[in-house]
């Protein structure tokens, strides 16, 4: 029995995404003057350790904590009789000290008690692993078990993948103190470990990830027994899979499925499992061959950084014969070249053989060096920098990584960008309808082959190829362009062995024409209570229907509208015995109206 | 040993309300046009110690690199090496090997297991598997017999899956915005992806019931209409291979799961076998998981002479269905008689059988577009014993032959 002391800063601090993204988080240091870490500091303890944990607060929020699955009563707190915590709290610039035993072992979480709709999502979570007392010593029989003896949970490696989401606009309005409605809750970050991949496969405590230390790659020997300890602190709910693995469930919510002799072993085999908010899981499988095997969200939506895939919650087992014991040797020998339709293409010699993957990180001028990719596989001697500027400067250097952490740097390389052929210049692009764009350039290539046009639809999109010319072409019409869309477009020149940068850029707005009138309306039944009208089916450039009705010589009223996926109206509001005329027209918002369909008579029966 | 031709290749499915949607998707027929979900794989193991190795040619004819995952199957191998997530400039792109464009590879795979699996897209999942790029693999026990007692089972003789017929639900979405920007080669941001369909074997309800390989829905072959006789245990293999979770459940009698992502839920020692299954009303059919259940009718035994209803019925006019003059319903509540119908109502049902839902319990996804009735539902008949013809709800030993 030991008495386990954690004290726990709460504070300010800034996460870092793979896409560039930083953002803003409170979460919880292990040192005064620390940076605050995502998730909070891991507290590891053994059954019947007494855990006491002392919260101080730099928030301007009140803070607690909670700690679901222990033998724990917390204290619910008022104020002018407003519920406001789970559990007792601290003040901003306050400390309060929870204590309690470890009871059973398991994977646990610890979370704000205050405020926890924000509180949590903005990063005031951590994990508890508690260890049965006799995981650590050979002879006992819970030796490296999870739950103990006869819980089937025996392991060579355990590894906690805490599992949580990010709203990027919702931890800046939190941050900045704006207000935020929690039903515009959308995360587009998704992170094990706080990380979101593949930041989530570097080693731990890089120094580029000050407030996110953990790294979630498991690396072990063929034939091991792996214990994947899922914990979801996040609010949705994750269907995790280990790709080309079938695990055995030994714990569901740190209760083992197989408690012990006598009684019945009620684990069970998955490949992928859904956790829900809140849950645990505790997953053993043996490691088969050597290789990658890819442990995921089969959300796959949850595969992306902002849109953007791959990232997100993905990180990876490597199943290798020898763990690295060093971090790998630098990478030597970089050169750098000037491929102006790919970019620069980078080159260097790989002297480890023990790397995981590489950062390439570059400068321009006198800028300090920002890293410009994570290449997450082994082996590499090359990569291509496709977003380059003609005439520019730029330097280049690159470091290996492993799970004992970075190598040194390679050599820099520098080079500078220019006109491999002359590109085309002065591009301009006209709107001649709704349906067609101009363009014409200025040909200032020798010995080009010809031209690739590129177009994209909004300024945050990629470019797509939409056409390639003779190079004796200066002008292209696109007719695939849609009404009211603003297009931008980029043109290159290219021959048999290079390519040019690209010309500059220009963008235009095509002109919105009005909807197509509604067509064969007719009615498809009719009785004295219900009138159902149909008419021909085309949603292109229509947002919705209108359907307009009068009797006899009054005027026609709009009576309703369905949305341009329907073909179908209901007239409910009919009388017997009653003549009836219809008629529709569409309505877009970027058009306006379209004419009339044709009219019908309807006569209801009595 | 089986061998499977695949193509990756684009298409176009319906749905009820008149749409027309482009899909990717796999077909099995050369110069064939995707299909949805992808051909049904079907094996039967071999009898020990021989291996079933299986092996799928798949031949890509979309305009991007696609490639197969095999969660659940053993010693996954391409061209005879262990396959491997696969880079392009330093960044993933495929979870497993995968083929480029124009190209064929090879996988194999040893069917180790029993049960219901999926296959699935590992090459940009987030698009190609939404875009359609999934089907689901059928394996059977070494001892399957399907004439035999006690041989035809889930998982082979002796597991407690003894059934007499099975249906294949395999669940997914769709969000129109990204099939529509794929078939425009415009990009599309998984951040809005907002389903609008919900698709039970690559059908929207009503389009579920209507039977298998009907004229006007070529790349949509599968009905999800379940048909079965009172008594009858009949094997429901859920599989989910869209991105969200979906609560499912049949009225009537619940289901006793027996098997997930292929694994017999039972536990084996030299001396005791524990039975893990467990009778559940509804089952959240998860992202990339598989679900078997028993699903076994019993009613209430009530018929119009000795054991009467013992409510009062409602009148007919309450009964009835809908405006348009059409029901499933017989017209009596007992099971095998046909009754009185409104005047003016017809009525398609045969011989007095029931019908009632199997759903998802997310009431939304019942929809099309968010118009009732629609997307994640089917209709469970119950046919009077001895009225159902042999052949509904039994699929083959085999897909794809030797
Ligand atoms: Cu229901």
């Amino acid at each position: 029995m030991a008495v386990i002391t954690k004290d726990l800063w709460a504070k300010k601090g800034i996460i870092a995404f793979p896409d560039g993204v930083e953002v803003p988080f409170w979460g919880f240091a292990a040192a005064a003057g620390g940076n605050p870490q995502l998730p909070g500091p891991v507290i590891i303890a053994r059954v019947g350790d007494v855990i006491k944990i002392t919260l101080r607060n730099e928030l301007s929020d009140f803070v607690s904590l909670i700690f679901p699955g222990q033998d724990y009563i917390p204290t619910p707190v008022k104020e002018n009789g407003v519920f406001t915590s789970y559990n007792t709290h601290a003040s901003p610039g306050g400390v309060v000290t929870y204590t309690f035993t470890a009871t059973r072992p398991g994977v646990f979480l610890y979370e704000s008690g205050a405020s926890p709709e924000r509180q949590v999502p903005m990063g005031l979570y951590g994990a508890m692993v508690i260890y049965p007392p006799g995981v650590d010593h050979p002879s006992d029989p819970d030796y490296h078990t999870a739950y103990g003896n006869n819980t089937a949970s025996l392991y060579d490696v355990d590894k906690v993948l805490i599992l949580s989401e990010v709203d990027s606009g919702f931890n800046l309005a939190v941050d900045s103190g704006s207000s935020f409605n929690m039903l515009d809750f959308e995360p587009d970050y998704w992170l094990i470990n706080g990380r979101s991949y593949p930041f989530t496969v570097l080693p731990d405590d890089v120094d580029i990830l000050v407030s996110q230390p953990l790294g979630s790659k498991v690396n072990a020997a063929p034939g091991k027994r792996i214990l994947i300890r899922c914990l979801n602190a996040g609010s949705q709910n994750h269907s995790f899979r280990l790709e080309g693995i079938t695990a055995r469930v030994v714990a569901v919510d740190s209760w083992p499925l197989a408690a012990g002799t006598g009684s019945i072993d009620a684990t069970y085999l998955k490949n992928t499992i859904t956790i829900a908010s809140g849950e645990s899981y505790d997953l053993l499988f043996i490691s088969g061959p050597e290789g990658q095997y890819y442990l995921h969200d089969r959300d796959h939506h949850h595969l992306c950084n902002a849109g953007q895939y791959p990232g997100g919650m993905a990180t990876r087992l490597d199943v290798m014969q020898a763990d690295p014991v060093d971090v790998p040797v630098s990478p030597s020998q970089l050169a750098c070249s000037v491929i102006c339709r790919n970019g620069i293409r980078l080159n260097w010699r790989d002297r480890a053989i023990n790397e995981e993957g590489c950062v390439v990180e570059r400068k321009t001028g006198v800028e300090d060096f920002e890293i410009l990719a994570f290449l997450t596989a082994p082996g590499l001697t090359e990569y291509t920098d496709r977003n380059v500027l003609p005439n520019t400067s730029y330097t280049y250097r690159v470091r290996a990584y492993n799970s004992k952490g970075f190598s040194g740097y390679s050599n820099r390389c520098s080079v500078t960008t220019h006109d491999l052929i002359a590109g085309p210049a002065n591009l301009a692009c006209i709107a001649v309808t709704a349906n067609q764009i101009d363009l014409a350039w200025t040909n200032n290539a020798y010995n080009a082959n010809g031209y690739i046009i590129e177009r994209r639809t909004a300024e945050t999109e990629r470019y797509l190829v939409i056409a390639e010319v003779d190079g004796d072409m200066t002008a292209y019409s696109d007719d695939t362009v849609e009404a009211n869309t603003r297009y931008y477009y980029r043109v290159q020149a290219y021959n048999s062995t290079e390519s040019s940068c690209y010309s500059n850029e220009c963008g235009v707005t095509t002109p919105a024409i009005p909807p197509g009138a509604p067509e064969h309306l007719q009615s498809v039944y009719i009785s004295s209570d219900l009138v159902i009208l149909k008419w021909d089916f085309n949603y292109t450039n229509k947002d919705e229907f209108i359907i307009e009705r009068k009797s006899g010589a009054a005027e026609y009223n709009e009576i309703g509208s369905v949305d341009k996926y329907n073909f179908y109206y209901f007239d409910f509001q009919v009388a017997g015995n009653t003549i009836y005329y219809y008629r529709v027209r569409a309505y877009s918002k970027t058009g306006g109206y379209s004419g009339y369909s044709n009219e019908i008579m309807v006569n209801t029966p009595a | 040993m089986p061998t499977i031709d695949l193509w990756a290749v684009d298409g176009y499915i319906s749905t009820p309300d008149g749409k027309s949607i482009y899909i990717w998707g796999f077909t099995d027929k050369a110069g064939g046009s995707a299909q949805l979900p992808g051909p049904t794989i079907i094996i039967k193991r071999q009898d020990p110690p021989a291996r079933t190795m299986v092996t799928v040619n798949l031949t890509n004819s979309l305009p991007e690199p696609v490639s197969i995952l095999f969660p659940g199957q053993s010693e996954v191998r391409v061209n005879g090496n262990p396959v491997q997530p696969q880079y392009q400039n330093g960044s993933l792109i495929s979870l497993t090997n995968h083929c480029l464009p124009g190209e064929t590879i090879t996988y194999t795979f040893y069917a180790e297991n029993s049960g219901t699996f999926l296959y699935e897209s590992g090459t940009n999942p987030h698009k190609q598997v939404p875009m359609g790029l999934y089907g689901a693999i059928i394996v059977r026990p070494q001892d399957y017999m399907p004439d035999h007692t006690g041989y035809k089972t889930a998982y082979g003789t002796g597991t407690g899956t003894e059934f007499d017929r099975e249906y294949l639900l395999v669940v997914g979405e769709i969000d129109p915005d990204l099939h529509q920007a794929v078939e425009l080669g415009k990009p599309y941001d998984t951040r809005v992806y907002k389903p609008r369909y919900w698709t039970m074997n690559g059908r929207c309800a009503n389009d579920t019931m209507l039977p298998d390989n009907v004229d006007h829905l070529p790349n949509q072959p599968h009905g999800a209409m379940i048909m079965l006789e009172p008594g009858e245990k009949v094997l429901i293999r859920y599989a989910g291979a869209g991105v969200e979770n979906h609560p499912l459940h049949p009225h009537g009698n619940h289901t006793r799961l027996v098997g997930m992502d292929g694994r017999l839920l039972q536990n084996r020692t030299l001396s005791n076998t524990t039975d893990l299954s467990y009778k559940r009303f509804t089952v959240l059919t998860g992202a990339g998981q598989t679900y078997d259940q028993i699903y076994t009718w019993t009613g209430l035994g009530f018929e119009p002479v000795t054991n009467q209803i013992p409510t009062v019925i409602p009148n007919l006019r309450n009964m009835a269905i809908g405006h348009t003059g059409m029901t499933m319903w017989s017209g009596s509540p007992y099971l095998g008689v046909k009754g009185e119908l409104p005047s003016g109502m017809v009525s398609y049902n045969e011989v007095g059988e029931y019908h009632f839902m199997l759903h998802s319990h997310a009431e939304p996804e019942i929809t099309n577009w968010g118009a009732f009735p629609g997307g994640l539902m089917t209709m469970i008949a119950v046919y009077p014993n001895g009225t159902l013809e042999r052949h509904h709800g039994m699929l083959p030993v085999e897909s794809h032959g030797l």
